[in-house]
Order: structure tokens, then C-alpha cells, then sequence
């Protein structure tokens, strides 16, 4: 599964950009006449009349702010302006709007570290205009993330999902709204594959510092800011998440020496994630001819990908929509997961530990209520192989339920709904 | 000598100047602001700390245009500034630099046409925010909406 990823032409629909995708982060983001050329070719592939991708709307500023560096003139060119001052508007609404939850975090003793989109606009692109974003993503120390939250809805903001201890212990972030639909995104261990296991020093123990709009807070350093932006884009979406790729670029254009590339390769030695930060490395230099250091993607490459890292990338970096349509893939999907949370613990305390996760991914009350569900489950699909087989043999079998045996809809159809259908958020 | 100059009301106005035109957002207020061409070129000139008289004098030197139309036009251009609350106007000491500073740099060969300054201020944001930039706007961009949607009554833009 993982060579067979690594070894591919960047070509999976949903985890790497399409063809039209493409050839837009280009004109995007290269120079010169390459950009040029970019242009022109996507400009034939588009229908203005259509609407874009999501993906691709987001970085119709970017498009903009490189053609107008390059002095082109196409009637194209107005609208494009157009969706960069929308952004530029949306952006300098949204950073003000935070800026009073932000300073309520500080007032309350609650030490904050800005994340994705706000440091990268504020530090990287400097620039409100190119990079669109619709929340703000905020880091707090893991234990003093049920008061930021506390905090948070003192000030009126409303949590997506229930702040209980288990959510603390096993997710990584919580996402909480305001009556005019702003969002916020607390999160207490970043990245989301540091959930349990207490390294969260990892991105407090360089932060730079940061001033948004008038309030003192933090940014992660260039280094762990890149690990960040390429582990949270290069995930298997429907929509493919191409957004990382900018935002990697320009950290690498903004601040390229000053990345340690030692402690880059040491963090994905020792947080077993060299295939999926080599992945996201190969595409940049190869589609983007950005200078990686000779010797680190030979040594990213050098590392044995572990086992933990091999289960979790066969839910990361494929289509996981198949597995999502049967019980068993849901199952596999919430363990691949928790092996990552659970990586280092011994055999006993993973089994036990499995135990508690399944529980909270199955939102059941308790453990006993494990072998029911799963007993319950695959006694209904007895229960209708039974009735399929019974209807084939007398004949019977209706245009319904041949229907209801396609491979289509039959899972789901047979169990009335996915027992294991708890998506990892 | 004392004189006149404008200061920008940061930080609740902030602006970028994009290809010509000047885009200004009040955060206090939500209204969006742009003007193009000589406005834009004047609110840099405010953003470099000029003062009226050195703005008045840059302007005729680059421009096309009698004193008296330049000095008329310019203050209702600030007037306008200031009733959107997005400058105020401080007294500073000003020992002529207007005459004394070399503005050769600001002279170009042939002066060029001269054209009132405006702003135009757009505030019903709610609606605007709304449109799809590439579709329901016309050739110039949001927030200028396509002929066919400028109809909307919901839709004010108020230029001036």
C-alpha cells in the first residue's frame, strides 16, 4: 500500500491535485514565464460560467497576486481582483473579530499559539488578501484547554461537540461557534498525531513570537510549522486539500533557511512519520522544483516505515470512502487511529486502551455494551444472508430484492445503519 | 508655521493599495471604501505623513490642473475621508517643507490629466458579502455587482 503510493505520479484524485488543479498552483506560484504558460493553458481548460471547486476558489487570490506581479492583462483579470479584495475584506473582519476571544484567553493566564491560516497570512504571506480563511485555529497548553474553553463560552461561543474528559484524553481540538457563525478551533495537542501522546513540547518549545492585531500571542516555528502544514494537507479528501502546497511554499520561500532540516528528519524518525512528510517533500521539489537539501528525502527515504505508520497511512492516503460503507472498515479505520494514539504503549495496555477508545468512538455508555453492538450487528447480517439465500432458493426473489443484494447498497441496507460509522473528526 | 495634515485612523482603518486603487476598510464601522487613480495616490501621500500643503503641491506638480480646482477638489476628497471617520486632521509644525523638499522625483516628464478625486463607500456589506465574486460581479470585480444585480434595492452603493 505505502510503495505503491510513493511509487505513483502524484496522480490520486483526492489526495494529490487534479490535472486543472494543477496547472492553476502553477501559475499560482511559480515565476516568470513558467507561471505565464500555466495561465494560458488553465484559462483552456476552465469555464468561467462554472463554478470553480471549492479548492480552486480558495486560491484564486494567490492567482491573482502572482499574475499581477507578472504584469498580465486578461479580462480574466478584474474578477480575479475582485475575489482578492473579497478576501482581503473577509480576512481583516475575521482577524478583528478574534481579536478581543484571543485577548480574553491571555487575560484568563492562558498561554496561545496561533496555527494554519493566521500566522501563515500574518508572518508568511503578510498579506491579508491571498490565503482566504473562515476560522481561526488556536493552540493552548493541553491542560488548560477545558478552561480556554470555559473561557470561550463565557464570552458566549457555543462548543460544536461535548468538551468531556474523553474527548480531552482523545481528541486533539474542539470546534465552537458564535451566534454570528464565526468559528474557533481550540486545539490542546497539535498535530492531531500527537493526540496522547504527551509531546506537545514539540511546538512550544520554539515558538516565535506573534502580534495579532494588538495581542501578544505565539506561532510555531518555521520548521515545526512546515511538519504541521504538510501533515494536516497531504490526508486523503474528497476535495482534495491542495491548500497545504502554497502554504508550504511559502514557508520554504519566506523562510527556507531558517529550517532545521535535522530536527525535521528526527521528527519524522521518531514520530514514525518519514513516508507521509517524504511524500509531501517528493511532490514539492518535483512538481515545484523547491530545493530540498541533498540527503534528506534519501533519509527520510532511508527509514523503515513502521508498522503504526504503514496501518495509518491506509486510511490517510487512499479513498476511504469503500471502507466507511462497511462495518469492518469503519472498525478499521477507528483502530488504525487509536494506533496511532496508542503507539508505545505495551501489548496489554493496548489492548485495554482499545477497549476505552472503541467505547467513546462507538458513543456507547460503557465497555459491556462493545460485544453486544458488534454481536447485534452481524446477527442481522446472518439474519439477511439467511433471508437472501432463502429468497434465491424458492425463487422468489422480487426486482426489490435483488435491489436490496446489490453490492450498492447492501451493507448498508442489511444493517439499517452503520454500527461503526463514528468519523474521525 | 503651523499647517495641516491627516493621519490615518489606525488601527480600526486599514488599507491596501492594489494596482492603482486604494481599498479601505472601516472595522469599527464594516464599511468598505476604495477610490482609484488620484485618491489612491493621495491617501498614499497621507500614509507618508504629507502634509495639505505638501499633498496640494505634489499634485500640481504631477498633475494637470489649476491650483484652485486642485485645492477645492482635494478638500472635499478629505472631507470625505474624514466624515467616513477614516483620517483626522492634526496641526503640525511645518517649516514649509512643501517648498523647501526636492520633489523631483514626484515630476513626471509630461504632467497627466487630472481627475477629481473620489471615494466610493459601500455599506451594505451583508449583501455584498453574499455575491459570488466571479459570477454575480461584473468585469471590474466585487464588490461592484453585475448590471443585472445592481437593481437589488438591498444593494446601496453610495459614491461620492
Amino acid at each position: 500500500m505505502i510503495g505503491r503510493i510513493a511509487n505513483q505520479d502524484f496522480s490520486l484524485f483526492g489526495l494529490w491535485p487534479s490535472h486543472e488543479q494543477d496547472i492553476m498552483l502553477r501559475a499560482a506560484i511559480l515565476n516568470g514565464e513558467p507561471a505565464l504558460a500555466a495561465f494560458h493553458e488553465w484559462l483552456g481548460l476552465i469555464d468561467l460560467d462554472q463554478d470553480f471547486d471549492p479548492a480552486t476558489f480558495r486560491l484564486l487570490p494567490l492567482l491573482y497576486g502572482n499574475l499581477r506581479k507578472l504584469g498580465v492583462t486578461h479580462p480574466i483579470m478584474g474578477r480575479l481582483k475582485g475575489v482578492y479584495r473579497l478576501t482581503w475584506y473577509k480576512n481583516h473582519k475575521l482577524f478583528d473579530s478574534m481579536r478581543p476571544v484571543l485577548a480574553a484567553l491571555v487575560h484568563a493566564g492562558i498561554r496561545t499559539m496561533l496555527l494554519k491560516g493566521a500566522p501563515l497570512v500574518l508572518k508568511h504571506y503578510s498579506n491579508h488578501a491571498l490565503r482566504p480563511m473562515t476560522d481561526i485555529d488556536v493552540l493552548v497548553p493541553a491542560a488548560y484547554a477545558p478552561r480556554a474553553i470555559d473561557v470561550l463560552k463565557s464570552l458566549g461561543w457555543r462548543p460544536f461537540d461535548d468538551p468531556s474528559p474523553d474527548a480531552f484524553k482523545y481528541r486533539h481540538a474542539l470546534m465552537l461557534s458564535s451566534a454570528d457563525n464565526r468559528e474557533i478551533d481550540i486545539h490542546w495537542h497539535c498535530p492531531i498525531e500527537f493526540a496522547g501522546s504527551g509531546n506537545d513540547d514539540f511546538l512550544w518549545s520554539s515558538a516565535r513570537p506573534l502580534d495579532f492585531n494588538g495581542v501578544a500571542t505565539l506561532a510555531p516555528d518555521p520548521t515545526r510549522h512546515l511538519i504541521v502544514t504538510i501533515l494536516h494537507g497531504l490526508r486523503w479528501n474528497s476535495e482534495p486539500p491542495i491548500r497545504w502546497i502554497p502554504d508550504a511554499m511559502i514557508l520554504l520561500r519566506t523562510s527556507g533557511g531558517d529550517i532545521a532540516w535535522d530536527e525535521f528528519v528526527g521528527f519524522a524518525r521518531d514520530q514514525q512519520l518519514t513516508c507521509r512528510l517524504h511524500l509531501g517533500l517528493s511532490y514539492l521539489q518535483n512538481r515545484f522544483d523547491v530545493p530540498i537539501p541533498e540527503g534528506v528525502l534519501a533519509e527520510l527515504q532511508r527509514v523503515r516505515t513502521s508498522v503504526i505508520e504503514r496501518i495509518e497511512n491506509t486510511v490517510v492516503l487512499r479513498d476511504i470512502r469503500p471502507l466507511y460503507l462497511r462495518p469492518a472498515g469503519n472498525l478499521w479505520i477507528i483502530f488504525s487511529n487509536y494506533c496511532r494514539y496508542a503507539r508505545g504503549a505495551g501489548p496489554v495496555e493496548f489492548l485495554v486502551g482499545f477497549s476505552h477508545y472503541l467505547r467513546f468512538r462507538m458513543q456507547l455508555r460503557g465497555r459491556l455494551e462493545i460485544p453486544r453492538v458488534i454481536a447485534r450487528g452481524l446477527w442481522k447480517r446472518l439474519l439477511a444472508f439467511i433471508g437472501i439465500w432463502q429468497a434465491g432458493q424458492t425463487g422468489r426473489r422480487t426486482e426489490e430484492d435483488r435491489t436490496n443484494s446489490s453490492k450498492q447498497t447492501g451493507i448498508r441496507r442489511l444493517f439499517g445503519r452503520p454500527i461503526f460509522l463514528t468519523r474521525s473528526r | 508655521m503651523i499647517n495641516r495634515q491627516f493621519i490615518i485612523n489606525a488601527p480600526s482603518v486599514v488599507s491596501e493599495i492594489i494596482d492603482g486603487e486604494v481599498v479601505i476598510m472601516n472595522l469599527k464601522s464594516g464599511n468598505y471604501h476604495s477610490s482609484l487613480g488620484i485618491g489612491a495616490v493621495v491617501w498614499a501621500w497621507i500614509e507618508e505623513r504629507k502634509s495639505v500643503r505638501e499633498i496640494e503641491r505634489l499634485t500640481s506638480l504631477r498633475y494637470d490642473a489649476s491650483a484652485e480646482e486642485i485645492t477645492v477638489t482635494l478638500k472635499a476628497y478629505f472631507d470625505r475621508l474624514v466624515d467616513e471617520d477614516l483620517v483626522r486632521e492634526v496641526a503640525v509644525e511645518d517649516p514649509d517643507r512643501a517648498n523647501a523638499q526636492d520633489y523631483n522625483a514626484y515630476t513626471p516628464p509630461t504632467k497627466e490629466r487630472y481627475e477629481t478625486p473620489e471615494l466610493c463607500t459601500y455599506t451594505d456589506m451583508q449583501d455584498l458579502l453574499l455575491l459570488d465574486p466571479i459570477h454575480d460581479v461584473g468585469d471590474a470585480g466585487w464588490p461592484k455587482p453585475r448590471d443585472d444585480k445592481s437593481a437589488e434595492p438591498s444593494r446601496a452603493a453610495k459614491e461620492g
